[in-house]
This record gives structure tokens, sequence and C-alpha cells, in this order.
């Protein structure tokens, strides 16, 4: 009998023979895993030049979820911004799908992107470019029709993974406690805001200067919608937050972004009073995300902390009330 | 039909499930994943004890292999050098198989190294400790007996991989006509060296900084002897001196591994005539291992950098022996 298993690496070679038949890419096909993590990431080489294919991680999204993701990209893309859209296949659509091992995973092939990811050594003017082209964003998506209703689900993803964090703090009650308390209070707190009391819309869903890459000619390019979904446009700002915190230049670069992003769009009063919530519950999901998924993926960047790091970031952006 | 796949994560609940019934471990028992690369490692708590639990790569060696492996540890560790030791289970074994989607996995279970590891910031005498506990480990090695046949022969390895060397390259037909040729030369020059009686013996086989710790008494240790055998002990070398190639990029590290080798276990005439040989042999090792298993595990460690890097060094060495 086969051996359980939760993730699986498909055949370069199967891949490349499925893509020529389905996608108008001359041979010779060449694969290239490039990036394995949640979601696994090919070069695809052919006659037809470079392009980057995403295998989703099994279980992430449903085909609808997947579509969503897809019209997100396009619509950028068809908005002006250098994303990696959507090649069309023969059969007219942005994706397939095939059975792993482990689940039904969706496959796109994807314009490829070239340029330099960013990373935190980055000035405050970057910083505040990287807060405009966020907002720049926001405003290309008031138009965008969804083919699929999609939601990020932040506070039903923190419900679901709190359990494996705590387990993974066994030996500390108070911690266990604390995060307990905090995931239960931030988690019923924002599930009550009111929709209509801040610009809700499509969001990128992990706009990490991770994701954000310079362009040859310039230019900002992101990539990487795979948390995209309708949500409070401002939660979109505390995914930069989370990862310039984990890498200890939130101080130095979170007020040049959002000074940035309000150079394009400002916030209302109700956003800027609900970021400080948005942050937390970020923290809450990427550490309760990382308990859960470690046993998936391992340790990989962003996800290669030291535990205690992650739970004092918690701790010190929770509201005063759980602490 | 599930679409083809070449590389699974194991279930760690299943797994930790499985090695409860087969191995005499403490409880509570908790299962990690905490390297996923070529092989997948998870770190093991049974009570207060600490294990590695290794899950090799499918379909790449024989169980032949990996009881020639195993048995070497435990043969190293009794003979005072600081290696993993591999635990035995219930019925004896040093490792069980199991069936993944993608073939069958061998799974092994070694005690921990808490030492620390060598980083590409390692220092010249760092290099010549580690030279000094590579020596000693082949000489250790001199009394290994075993009933399993494991080989080591770089040029051989070579000439089974170029294929896939080639088929990635395709694209590039100026390289793919380089190695192509350096894998010829090399060729020849092996049939030259075996012919020197170059001395043989058990090689770790992949002797990189990353593969060897600091103990806290200051003692060198070193793990995954996936790639050991019997081979040319002064191939070995070129495993450690590839990586520091690749990242550290100092001849006097380089010097000081060697000069630090040579201190425990002096390299013959033979050898030292062989070295630059040696040297891009590894490399084409090295490319040709990019070539099998960057599908398989994508960038990790010591194989995330741009395959153009490995080229370089490879025309570069290549250009030293003056094969070409």
């Amino acid at each position: 009998m086969t051996f359980p298993v939760i993730q699986s690496v498909l055949d370069g070679a199967a891949l490349a023979a499925e893509l020529a038949r389905r996608f108008d890419i001359a041979p010779p096909v060449k694969c290239r895993l490039i990036s394995r993590g949640m979601n696994d990431i090919y070069e695809v080489r052919s006659a037809h030049g470079r392009h980057a294919v995403k295998v989703a991680r099994a279980g992430k999204a449903d085909d609808a979820a997947f579509d969503y993701e897809q019209a997100y990209a396009q619509h950028l893309a068809d908005a002006g911004f250098t994303v990696p859209a959507p090649m069309i296949g023969r059969d007219g659509k942005g994706f397939f799908s095939v059975d792993a091992p482990e689940g039904r995973r969706q496959i796109a092939v994807m314009k490829w992107l070239d340029g330099t990811p960013l990373t935190k050594a980055m000035s405050a003017d970057d910083a505040r470019r990287l807060g405009a082209f966020l907002a720049r964003l926001h405003q290309s998506v008031e138009n965008f029709n969804p083919p699929s209703p999609r939601s990020p689900e932040t506070e039903r993803k923190i419900n679901e993974r709190l359990p494996a964090l705590v387990e993974m703090v066994a030996d500390d009650p108070q911690s266990a406690q604390f995060l307990r308390h905090t995931a239960s209070d931030v988690v019923a707190r924002i599930t009550a805001m009111d929709r209509a009391a801040m610009p809700f819309g499509a969001i990128h869903g992990d706009f990490q200067y991770a994701n954000v890459m310079a362009t040859p000619g310039g230019a900002l390019a992101t990539f990487d919608f795979s948390d995209c979904g309708q949500d409070f446009l401002g939660r979109d700002i505390v995914t930069f937050f989370w990862r310039s915190d984990f890498d200890g230049v939130g101080d130095a670069l979170n007020p040049a972004f959002v000074a940035g992003y309000q150079s394009i769009r400002p916030l209302t009063p109700a956003e800027l009073a609900a970021l400080p919530l948005f942050r937390v519950a970020r923290h809450l999901l990427i550490t309760a995300s990382m308990a859960e998924f470690v046993n998936r993926i391992g340790p990989i960047p962003g996800f290669d902390g030291k535990l205690a790091d992650y739970i004092a970031m918690i701790r010190r952006f929770a509201p005063a009330s759980t602490k | 039909m599930a679409f083809p796949v070449i590389h699974s994560t194991l279930d760690p609940k299943a797994l930790k499930a499985e090695i409860a019934r087969r191995y005499v471990l403490a409880e509570p028992l908790d299962c990690r994943l905490i390297n996923r690369a070529n092989n997948d490692f998870y770190e093991i708590r049974a009570g207060r004890e600490r294990f590695a639990l290794r899950v090799a790569k499918a379909n790449f060696r024989p169980d032949e292999a990996y009881a020639y492996e195993l048995e070497l540890l435990t043969h190293l560790h009794q003979s005072g050098c600081r290696v993993p030791v591999p635990l035995r289970a219930r019925d004896g074994a040093l490792f069980f198989t199991v069936e993944a989607p993608e073939g069958v996995r061998a799974i092994a279970i070694f005690g921990w190294l808490s030492a620390r590891p060598f980083t590409n910031k390692l220092t010249a005498a760092d290099a010549a400790d580690m030279g000094a506990a590579l020596a000693r480990i082949h000489i250790a090695g001199r009394t290994f007996r075993t009933n399993y046949h494991r080989a080591v022969n770089n040029s051989a390895y070579v000439k089974q991989h170029m294929p896939a060397l080639s088929d990635m390259l395709a694209n590039s037909p100026e390289d793919r006509a380089f190695y192509l040729k350096a894998e010829a030369l090399v060729h020849d020059a092996y049939v030259k060296i075996a012919r020197d009686d170059l001395p043989k013996g058990q090689v770790h086989g992949d002797f990189q900084f990353a593969n060897v710790m600091r103990d806290a008494d200051g003692a060198i240790a070193a793990l995954d002897f996936d790639t050991c055998g019997e081979g040319f002990l002064a191939e070995d070398i070129f495993t450690f001196i590839w990586r520091s190639d690749m990242e550290i990029r100092d001849e006097a590290v380089n010097e000081a591994f060697i000069a630090g080798y040579q201190r425990v276990r002096p390299l013959s005439e033979a050898e030292r005539r062989a070295l630059p040989v040696l040297r891009v042999a590894r490399d084409l090792v090295m490319c040709t291992t990019y070539a099998i298993l960057i599908n398989r595990v994508g960038p990790v460690a010591g194989f995330d950098g741009n395959f153009a890097d490995f080229t370089v060094l490879a025309r570069r060495h290549l250009a030293m022996t003056g094969l070409a």
C-alpha cells in the first residue's frame, strides 16, 4: 500500500508534455523547477520563449477560486501593470487541474517576469514607492468583475490553524493561553466589522516585498496572487508590515510605505483605526500557518524563523486587552 | 489517474505511527519536517531524546547501498569518529522502506548531532581542522568490513548522467558541446589514474562544509554519508573544495584544507598529480547531479545558484588540467 503523503512534486517531463498538449507553445518544451514552497513554480522554455508555470498546492483553492485568481491577474495586466498574466490554453481556459497523490492541483502558464525581487535592504523612499504602487493597484480594481466570489478568509484560517500553533507551544501554557485569547478577541472584532464601513474590494493578499520585483526598466512588477480575494483594502497594507516586521525593518519602512500609499489613495479614519487589528491578525495568521504547514513544506524563506520570535511579534502588536 | 510525481513528502503523522511500531522510542513522540531536499529530514523527539530521521529519495539507490552506508557509520562511530549513529529497529534492521507514490524510499533514524554546522564564513583554520577530520575518517575506514558493495567513481557517474545534462542544455549548444568534450577528456584521464594505483578506501562522498559541524568541545563531526562508498580517497577532498569554490572563493581555504588533511594522511605522489583532474571531475559530478535532481527538489542551499556559475568553474578547472 502506498504510504500517505501530504505534498508531491510533479514529474517535470510529464508536465512539459501536458503543457505542450494544452497550450500553444512550440517544442522542445523544457520545465525546470525554480521554487518549491507552498506552490511549486517552474521555468518553462520553449521555442516561444520563457514562461512561468505555477502548480498550486492541493487544498489551497478549488477551481472556482483559482479562476478568480487568474481573472484578477489578467485584470491587472489589462490595466497596465506588469504581472504574470495567464496564458490561455487551447481550450480557452487560463488553467487546468490534475489529480496529484495528495489532492487536486491547479496549473497555470503565466507570462515570465524579468527582474529582481525586492528585499529588506530598501530605503524609505523605496517603501514609499511601493506604497504608492499598491494604492494604484487598489484603484485599478474598482471596476474588476470577478467570475466567482473569493475571500482570503483570514479569520477562518486563523481559527482552523490555531490548534496546530497551540500544540507547538504545549510546554508553555502561558503562551498557549495568550494565543487562544488574542486570536479569539481579534477574530471576533474583525468579524464584527461592517463591510460598508471601509473600502472593500479585490486585494493582492500577500503584498510583501518578496512578491514585488524591480524590472530591468526600473518599473515595479508584482506576482503571487495565491491569497487574493475580496476583503478590506487596508488588509493589503499589513501584509507589507508583516514581512518588514519579520525582517526587523518595520519601524524604518512601514511609515514611509503608508505615506506613499496615502499620496495616491488617502486612508479613511476607519481604515487607519483598523490597521493595528489587521496587523495582529496577519501575524496570527502567518504564525498559525507556519505551525500548520511546517510539516508539509519544511522551513522555507519567510517561514524559517524561531517560533519565539513570531510569538513576540504577536505580543507586541496584540490589543492591550489581551496582553 | 494520479499525475506522475517524482518526489513526495510523507505524512508526518503516519510516519510517527510507523516508527512507534518499528522502534523502541520513548513517549511523548513528536515528528517534525526540518529539511525538504533530495532526502527529507525530520526531527524526532522521543521523551528526552532527540533523533534525526531521513527519508531517502526514491529510485536512486538499491537497498544494498543504504545497508553499506549505515554499517559504515556504525563502524566509524565505533572507531571514534563523530558521526550520526544509526538506530536499530526492534527487528535489528538499520533501515526500512516504504512505497511512496514515486517509488520505494528508505527510512533510517540517527542519533541527533547537536553540533554547529559550518557555513561559508569558515576560516582557513577551520578548513585545516576539517581536512584533518576527513583524513581520520579515511584512516578509520581502512578496517571497515562489510558484505555489501558500494563503489564510487566520479568518471563513471558523470558518464552515466551526462545524457540528462545534455538534454537540459538543449537550448545552449555551446555549453552542451563543452560538457560532452570535458566528460570524454576526464574519462580518458581516469583510465590513466586507475593505472597509477591511486589509494582507494571508504569515502564520505559529500564532505562539503554544510555537512560538517563543530561540536561544543571543538571536535569535528561529519554528517550526510548519503553518497559514501569505496572510491579514490583523494576524490573526497574535492567534495569540500567544490562547495568552497562556489561560495568561499578563497584558494587559501582550499590549501589549508589539503594541508590539514596531509597532517593526518599525506597524499601520495600519484594523488598529488591527479588532483587537477579530480577537481574537474567533481565539477562535472555536480553539474550532472544538478541536471538529474533540479526538477525533484528545486533550488536548495548549495544548489541554488545560476547554472552558469557551475559552468564557469568546470571550464576554469578543465583548463587548469592541461587536458583540453
